[in-house]
This record gives C-alpha cells, sequence and structure tokens, in this order.
C-alpha cells in the first residue's frame, strides 16, 4: 500500500467494524464481570484525522477534565491504545469495582483501581485483535494521566499535524452515568502495518476462515 | 500432597489487583493465608520464606515478567503450583503458560477456572 493514510475504502471500513465488534465486545465483558453490571457498547467510529482533529472529535467538551488510563503495544500490531472517562465518573467506577472491599475508602485507591481496570479492558481488547490478526502483541504497563481532550491527545500523539487512526467506543455502565470511551491511536507507519494486516484478515474472512 | 494450610503469594504490582485475587481465593477458601510481592525480587524472597503452597503470578510487572519469574521459581522447585494470573488473554501467551507447565487464568478471575485449579492440587 503505497500511502498508508489513503482514505479506507468500504470494505477496510467494514472489516474494522467486524474485529473491532469481538474486541470491543471481549472488553466489555471483562468490564462486566469486574463492576457486576452490564456494559452497554456503541457502534465504533473509525476516523483518520490529524493528531489535532482527533483531540477535537474526542466526545467531550473541550475543557472537561478526563482521565486516561493509556498503554503502547508493540509486536505484530504496534500503537497507543487509551481508555478515556470523564474524571467526575471515574471514582464510580472505581467503586464499582470495589464493592467487595469492606471498609475501604474507594478514593484512596483511585489511582491504583484505575490502572487496573485500564490493564484489564485494554488487554482484552487487544488479544482479540492479537488472535483475530495471529500476531502475538506485548503491551505496556498502563499509565493513568489526567488533563482535557486535547492534553490527553497531545499525550498520546505529540505532534499535531501527524495522522492517526482514532477508533472511540461509548462504553456505558447500564443504570449508571458512567461512560468510557476506548482510543487507539496509530502513527503512519503503523497505520500502514494495521491495513497490511486488516487486508489479511478480511481476505481470511471472505475465503470462509 | 501439599499441606492445604499453608502460605499463598500474591505477586502483582497491582495493589488492587493483589486484593481482587485475594477476594476471589478467601470466596472459595475462606481460611486462606496470604503472602504479597509487587514484583520478582520480592517474590523469591517470599518464597524463600514462605514456602508458599500456591503463587498467584501477575504477567506484566516492573523488570521480569510473570513467566520469566516462575521458571526461574519452579527452576528451584519443579513441583510449586504457580497460577498466571492476567489481563493479557492472548491465545499465544495462554499457550506458552500452559507449555511451561503453569496454570492460567484471565482478570477478572472467574471462582469457578479458580477452583478447577484448586481442586487439581488439592489446595
Amino acid at each position: 500500500m503505497s500511502d498508508p493514510c489513503s482514505p479506507l475504502d468500504p470494505l477496510e471500513t467494514d472489516g474494522l467494524a467486524e474485529m473491532f465488534n469481538l474486541a470491543v465486545g471481549r472488553a466489555a465483558a471483562s468490564l462486566a464481570r469486574l463492576v457486576r453490571h452490564e456494559i452497554q457498547i456503541s457502534v465504533p467510529k473509525v476516523r483518520l484525522k490529524s493528531a489535532g482533529e482527533a483531540a477535537a472529535m474526542l466526545p467531550f467538551a473541550a475543557n472537561d477534565p478526563l482521565v486516561a488510563v493509556h498503554s503502547v503495544y508493540s509486536g505484530g500490531l504496534a500503537g497507543k491504545i487509551a481508555l478515556l472517562m470523564p474524571a467526575a465518573g471515574s471514582l464510580d467506577l472505581v467503586a464499582l469495582a470495589l464493592q467487595d472491599e469492606v471498609g475501604i475508602n474507594p478514593a484512596e485507591f483511585e489511582q491504583d483501581a484505575l490502572q487496573e481496570i485500564g490493564n484489564i479492558v485494554v488487554n482484552a481488547c487487544l488479544a482479540a485483535l492479537a488472535d483475530a490478526f495471529a500476531n502475538e502483541i506485548a503491551t505496556s504497563i498502563p499509565a493513568v494521566a489526567r488533563g482535557n481532550r486535547h492534553e490527553v491527545m497531545r499525550m498520546l500523539a505529540p505532534n499535531a499535524t501527524s495522522q492517526v487512526l482514532l477508533l472511540t467506543i461509548d462504553f456505558n455502565v447500564r443504570g449508571r452515568a458512567i461512560d468510557s470511551y476506548m482510543a487507539f491511536v496509530l502513527n503512519d507507519a503503523e497505520i500502514g502495518d494495521f491495513r497490511r494486516l486488516l487486508r489479511l484478515y478480511i481476505d481470511k474472512l471472505m475465503a470462509g476462515g | 500432597m501439599r499441606m492445604s494450610n499453608g502460605t499463598i503469594l500474591l505477586v502483582d504490582d497491582s495493589r488492587v489487583s493483589r486484593m481482587a485475587v485475594r477476594n476471589a481465593i478467601v470466596k472459595l477458601r475462606p481460611d486462606a493465608q496470604f503472602a504479597e510481592a509487587s514484583n520478582g525480587d520480592e517474590a523469591e524472597v517470599a518464597v524463600a520464606a514462605h514456602k508458599p503452597i500456591l503463587v498467584m503470578m501477575d504477567l506484566n510487572m516492573p523488570g521480569r515478567d510473570g513467566l520469566e519469574i516462575s521458571t526461574k521459581l519452579r527452576s528451584e522447585d519443579p513441583a510449586l503450583p504457580i497460577i498466571i494470573v492476567t489481563a493479557n488473554t492472548q491465545d499465544a501467551v495462554r499457550t506458552r503458560a500452559i507449555d511451561l507447565g503453569l496454570g492460567y487464568l484471565g482478570k477478572p478471575i472467574v471462582g469457578a477456572e479458580l477452583e478447577a485449579y484448586l481442586v487439581k492440587w488439592q489446595l
């Protein structure tokens, strides 16, 4: 593929939707077990944009404080992945995850718990992708960062003009006002590798594999 | 046969994860006793000090990963029961753990899967 950042064709868009449905489904199942609530997930949205434009597309108001649990992955696939949520809802999510712990103050464990929640969710998603692509992925230990959507995007893609493949999915804890989003950020070379693997995955699907 | 009233060693750099693993075990074995370590070096010290009947080992930790630490521990005690407990649920990782003769549990832990290992190792 000569230009890794050429627009996604309809087949690629369909293939991405199918793959991310599997990946996000696995991540949602893990999160549901963790918080013991059903997780509703939206249809994934995939966009190929500059980092600056992608920041503006993150589904938060410009100055909303966010929490991002992010990880770098490498191997057969490479890029950055982040679980994003409004800072206001993060403690509720932590309280749900720690509901078995008697006599503790969730706020005291917020940072650790967010890191572990992010670890479980992003790894579940990446594992599904790795299995679909038959390529092993290594992941870094997740880190927790805070900032508005532009600050978070600068952390994920420091060069505002670089192209990123941004995928966002809304994870909603049913019955609770807790929304989080997952974002994948890939640079030019990573997009090229990803699209090559995506083509192989689509060919395999079309061959009935 | 191993004694059933020994220490279970929890190795994980996340204290929240150690709490979650401890809770999962306590639900099945309310009298279980625990020791904790947050990395490979601490795990080796804790194994020497406590002679655990089971090690619950995280995979992705700063420094050595759980498979490397487990391999080292197994070289010194080939019968030591070790379960890799990880959010990394890739088939390749699961296969590597099982090929090393280790148990494998994805996070969050499913009680029935943990129970199967406890029964297998008569714990």
